[in-house]
């Protein structure tokens, strides 16, 4: 037994219910900002083949076939990049790094396009290819 | 001859294992847990543990626990050891900050209080178990989150909400019925007298079994290289064949595993794996994108957190087995005499009230134990 003889109580006071709502205050304001941590920018890649998507917070190396061949992305530090691809000019890789909402890139020849969303759904990608998107970049021919 | 205080924690380790137990034999879905082992952590501050005494409780309790569920190499005693130590250190800071106060104290033996809350940060304020329970749910939650986020990716943070909410509620409902177990516990009164632990002496321990030391090692080498192999290869196909073995090791030596766990293990990891698409989109849910690439990582990942728990179950004793494993006269070997007792009797008390037939079971068996009886 504890020498200084404190002890919990066993019935319930009204500190306890403040302590009780501060506590569950605390808990919705975290679950906001923990489920709203997922919520970041993706790159959605549009080929005849087939739709893919890629979060940026995550980096990789990932090749991607396209009518004729290979296109390769890179992922790195929350952008994206066409790095190599079947094309003969390669405007899409001296396009450099693209990571903001509505930027766009793409490799005509190939059929292979990068369209940047706040959305991991594959709608919004459908949304810049119809037109209809908020922001829509020229075409990088 | 162990000191009081060692059989005092011996004991509340004991009933942590018990509670844990009766969680078990509680129909509920495998995704759901309330915590009931954390109960004797409640009374053992109830109680007036100090805290040396509670940090070796804490500590006896998480890694019994590990040894009995037999995940003590695995991904989920990471979890457990995280989640357990920072609840029990904020269950304690608040317990030193807030209780001991003069006005309002529960003085169940109608004794007077010695100090007066001399140690006590707040000695305005008193709380109840309700508060202390809710503090260690919220903080365990928390760090589990952010610990599983290695296992499980960062997809783990869209449950948040869920395990944080449901962390409040049940905490909740465990403090207040902590709350009046202690209220009216005459197993508690007991073991409050000054001088029960002076005669709640251990029984005699039995000898040890010995065991075929190279089967053991050549068990250890096989399934150890399966795990190995498993953590380091990023092929999904290698780390389900590297599982399956393992799976296939602990049927061998006849250890029960239960396929739902198993199969709700594959399904989360999978889930949460698909918060974060990448790759091929193979279809579409509303604002989610399943993808190929992280199904199979997903898959991977489940792979990897279920060779440990087989490893782990492989090389932990069987439960019958426990006791034997540990030297006769440790505070481990005690808590596992303890538990035998408790869980045997437990079985073969009728009380409707479960109430009665927990305080019932715990104070015959501590008085079978004692020599003051």
């Amino acid at each position: 037994m504890n020498s200084t003889g404190s002890r919990i109580r066993l019935k319930t006071t009204l500190f306890d219910i403040v302590f009780t709502l501060l506590l569950a205050a605390l808990t919705v304001y975290l679950s906001v900002r923990f489920a709203t941590r997922g919520k970041g920018v993706y790159a959605q890649v549009t080929t005849p083949h087939g739709n893919y998507v890629y979060s940026l917070e995550q980096g990789g190396r990932h090749e991607i076939q396209g009518l004729y061949g290979g296109t390769t992305i890179n992922i790195e530090n929350g952008a994206i990049s066409i790095v190599e691809s079947f094309c003969p000019n390669k405007t899409c890789v001296s396009k450099g790094a693209i990571s903001e909402v509505g930027e766009f890139n793409a490799c005509l020849p190939n059929g292979v396009s990068v369209y940047i969303t706040d959305s991991p759904s594959a709608d919004k990608a459908r949304e810049y290819v119809s037109g209809s998107g908020e922001k829509a970049d020229a075409v990088s021919i | 001859m162990l000191s009081q205080s060692k059989r005092k924690i011996s004991l509340f380790a004991a009933l942590c294992l018990f509670c844990s137990m009766l969680e078990l034999s509680i129909p509920k879905p495998v995704f759901i847990r309330l915590g009931f082992s954390n109960s004797p952590l409640l009374a053992a501050l109830y109680c007036g543990f100090t805290l040396p005494e509670f940090a070796y409780l804490t500590l006896l309790k998480i890694l019994l626990q590990g040894i009995i569920n037999g995940t003590l190499f695995s991904y989920a005693f990471v979890l457990s050891a995280a989640g357990g130590l920072s609840s029990a250190a904020a269950m304690y800071i608040v317990y030193r900050a807030f209780s001991g106060s003069s006005r309002g104290l529960h003085r169940g033996a109608g004794q007077e209080t010695k100090s007066g809350g001399k140690r006590t940060i707040f000695p305005e304020f008193s709380i109840s178990m309700i508060t202390v329970s809710e503090v260690g749910a919220f903080v365990s939650n928390t760090v589990q989150i952010f610990v599983s986020r290695f296992f499980l990716g960062p997809g783990v943070y869209a449950l948040s909400p869920v395990i944080l909410g449901f962390g409040i509620v049940s905490s909740f409902v465990l403090g207040l019925l902590t709350q009046l177990f202690c209220s009216n516990s005459e197993f508690l009164k007991t073991i409050q007298e000054p001088s029960f632990f002076a005669a709640f002496l251990p029984k005699p321990a039995k000898p040890m079994t010995q065991k075929t030391k190279t089967d053991r090692l050549v068990k250890i080498l096989v399934s150890s290289t399966c795990l190995v192999t498993c953590f380091f290869t990023e092929n999904v196909t290698l780390s389900g064949v590297m599982s399956f073995f393992l799976l296939i090791a602990c049927l061998s030596t006849k250890r029960k595993i239960r396929v739902w766990p198993v199969a709700w293990t594959i399904f989360r990891t999978v889930a949460i794996s698909l918060f974060v698409p990448a790759g091929r989109v193979l279809f579409s849910l509303g604002r989610l994108a399943v993808t190929q690439d992280s199904i199979f990582l997903g898959l991977h990942r489940s792979f990897v957190i279920l060779s440990t728990t087989f490893y782990s179950r492989l090389l932990v004793p069987k439960p019958n087995e426990v006791e034997s494993a540990f030297k006769p006269g440790s505070v481990m070997y005690l808590s596992m005499d303890y538990f035998k007792e408790v869980s045997e009797l437990w079985y073969k008390r009728l009380e409707k009230n479960i109430y009665k037939r927990i305080d019932n079971t715990l104070l015959t068996a501590v008085k079978r134990s004692s020599n003051l009886f």
